[in-house]
C-alpha cells in the first residue's frame, strides 16, 4: 500500500479518511478483486433458501456490511426488514422489539446470533416461526453452535478477507494522502497483524492519520 | 434540473455562541415526487473513531412546500457545544434541510465557537487550520487530492 502522495499533518477526526462514518458506508466487496460485489445473485440465493439463511465469517469480515447492503434490496422487493443485533461483547439484544409479531412480509436480520444468550436465541426462534424470512450472522457454522433448529439454516455466504481487499479499501478511503506519523504499513502486514479483521486494521490507519 | 441548496447570509460559516444564524434554503424538485413536507434543522454531530452521536438543536417546519421553492430561516445558536476536534472525535455543527418523501436533503457545515474557529485540542493539529481555511469546502472526501490541497470540511 505504500504510495507517493502528499504527506498530511495529524488529521482532525472529522477529516480523517478512516473515520467511522466512512467505514460504515463502504460497499460490500469481493475479497478477490476488492470491487463492490453484485448482490442480485445473493438475493436470489436467499430466496432459493426459503429466505432463511446465515452469513458466516470471522470478526471484521464484512458480515454486518453485507446485511446493510442486502436490506434495501429486500425492501425494494416489498419486504419489511427488521434489524436486531447482539451487543458488542455479547449479551443484551439491541432492537429486541423487532421480534414482536413479525408477519409473512417481514424478514428478521439478527446480527451476531452466536453472541446472544440462550433466552434471546429462543426468542429469535419463536419469532422466526411467523416471520417471512430470517437472516442471521455468526462467526462459525450454526451446526457447531447450540442454537436448536436454527442450526439447520443454510449458509448464504461465508465472508472472508484478503490483503488485496484491504489494500483496495484503503486506497478507496485514503486517496493519495499518506499520514505524517509513519509510512503506511503494507496490506499484507496489516492484514496479518489484525488476523484479517478489516475493521481493526482500518482503525489502526485512523490512528496513524490522527497522529495517535 | 434538480437541486437542494442552503445559502447562509453573507456567506458566513463561522459563528459565536448566541449569535443569529440566518439564510435560505432553495430547491427545485419539479422532476421528482411532490414535496410533502420540508424542515430546516440546526444540528450537531460527531465524527471520528467509534460510535456516532448527534443532536437536533432547533428545527423549523416549512409550511406548504412547493416543488420549486425558496424559504428563509433563522436560528439562534446555543451556548454549546463548541466546534472542537480532539484525536478521537470532532463535534461538527451544520444546517440541514430535509424534504419528504424520500428524505431528500442538503447540509452545510458551520463552525460555532467563542473564537469563530474550530477549537483544536492538540498542537500537532494546528498546522491544518490555515490549510483548511485556504482549501475551503472542496468536498474532496475519498478522492485523490491535487498537490497543495487538503481534506476540507466538504460533503460526505
Amino acid at each position: 500500500m505504500e504510495r507517493s502522495g502528499r504527506c498530511v499533518d495529524a488529521l482532525r477526526p472529522r477529516l480523517n479518511p478512516f473515520r467511522t462514518e466512512r467505514l460504515d458506508s463502504l460497499a460490500y466487496c469481493s475479497p478477490e478483486t476488492g470491487r463492490p460485489l453484485e448482490l442480485a445473485p445473493l438475493v436470489d440465493c436467499f430466496d432459493a433458501l426459503g429466505r432463511r439463511a446465515a452469513v458466516i465469517g470471522p470478526e471484521g469480515s464484512g458480515k454486518t456490511t453485507l446485511l446493510d447492503a442486502l436490506a434495501p434490496r429486500l425492501v425494494a422487493r416489498g419486504l419489511e426488514v427488521r434489524r436486531l443485533r447482539a451487543a458488542p461483547g455479547g449479551g443484551v439484544l439491541r432492537g429486541a422489539e423487532a421480534l414482536d409479531d413479525p408477519g409473512p412480509e417481514t424478514v428478521l436480520f439478527v446480527d451476531g446470533l452466536d453472541r446472544l444468550p440462550g433466552a434471546a436465541r429462543r426468542r429469535v426462534r419463536r419469532a422466526a416461526r411467523s416471520a417471512g424470512g430470517l437472516l442471521v450472522t455468526a462467526h462459525r457454522p450454526l451446526r457447531t453452535l447450540r442454537v436448536g433448529r436454527l442450526g439447520r439454516l443454510g449458509t448464504l455466504t461465508e465472508c472472508a478477507t484478503t490483503p488485496a481487499l484491504l489494500a483496495a479499501l484503503v486506497a478507496r478511503l485514503s486517496g493519495a494522502s499518506t499520514p505524517a506519523a509513519a509510512p503506511l504499513p503494507s496490506a499484507e502486514d496489516l492484514h496479518a497483524r489484525h488476523g484479517g479483521n478489516l475493521r481493526t486494521a482500518l482503525l489502526e490507519l485512523y490512528d496513524l492519520y490522527a497522529g495517535r | 434540473m434538480t437541486f437542494i441548496e442552503i445559502e447562509l447570509d453573507d456567506g458566513r460559516t463561522s459563528f459565536r455562541p448566541g449569535e443569529e444564524l440566518a439564510g435560505s434554503v432553495l430547491w427545485d424538485l419539479s422532476e421528482g415526487e411532490p414535496v410533502a413536507s420540508a424542515e430546516v434543522r440546526l444540528v450537531w454531530f460527531t465524527r471520528g473513531r467509534g460510535d456516532r452521536d448527534s443532536g437536533i438543536v432547533a428545527a423549523e417546519e416549512l409550511a406548504g412546500p412547493q416543488a420549486v421553492d425558496r424559504r428563509l430561516f433563522r436560528f439562534t445558536l446555543p451556548a454549546g457545544p463548541y466546534s472542537v476536534s480532539g484525536k478521537l472525535v470532532s463535534i461538527v455543527w451544520a444546517v440541514e434541510v430535509v424534504l419528504e418523501p424520500g428524505s431528500r436533503a442538503a447540509r452545510t457545515e458551520i463552525v460555532v465557537s467563542p473564537t469563530g474557529r474550530e477549537i483544536l485540542l492538540h498542537s500537532d493539529q494546528a498546522a491544518e487550520v490555515a490549510e483548511v481555511a485556504e482549501a475551503g469546502e472542496s468536498g474532496k472526501v475519498g478522492e485523490e487530492l491535487a498537490e497543495g490541497e487538503f481534506w476540507g470540511p466538504g460533503k460526505t
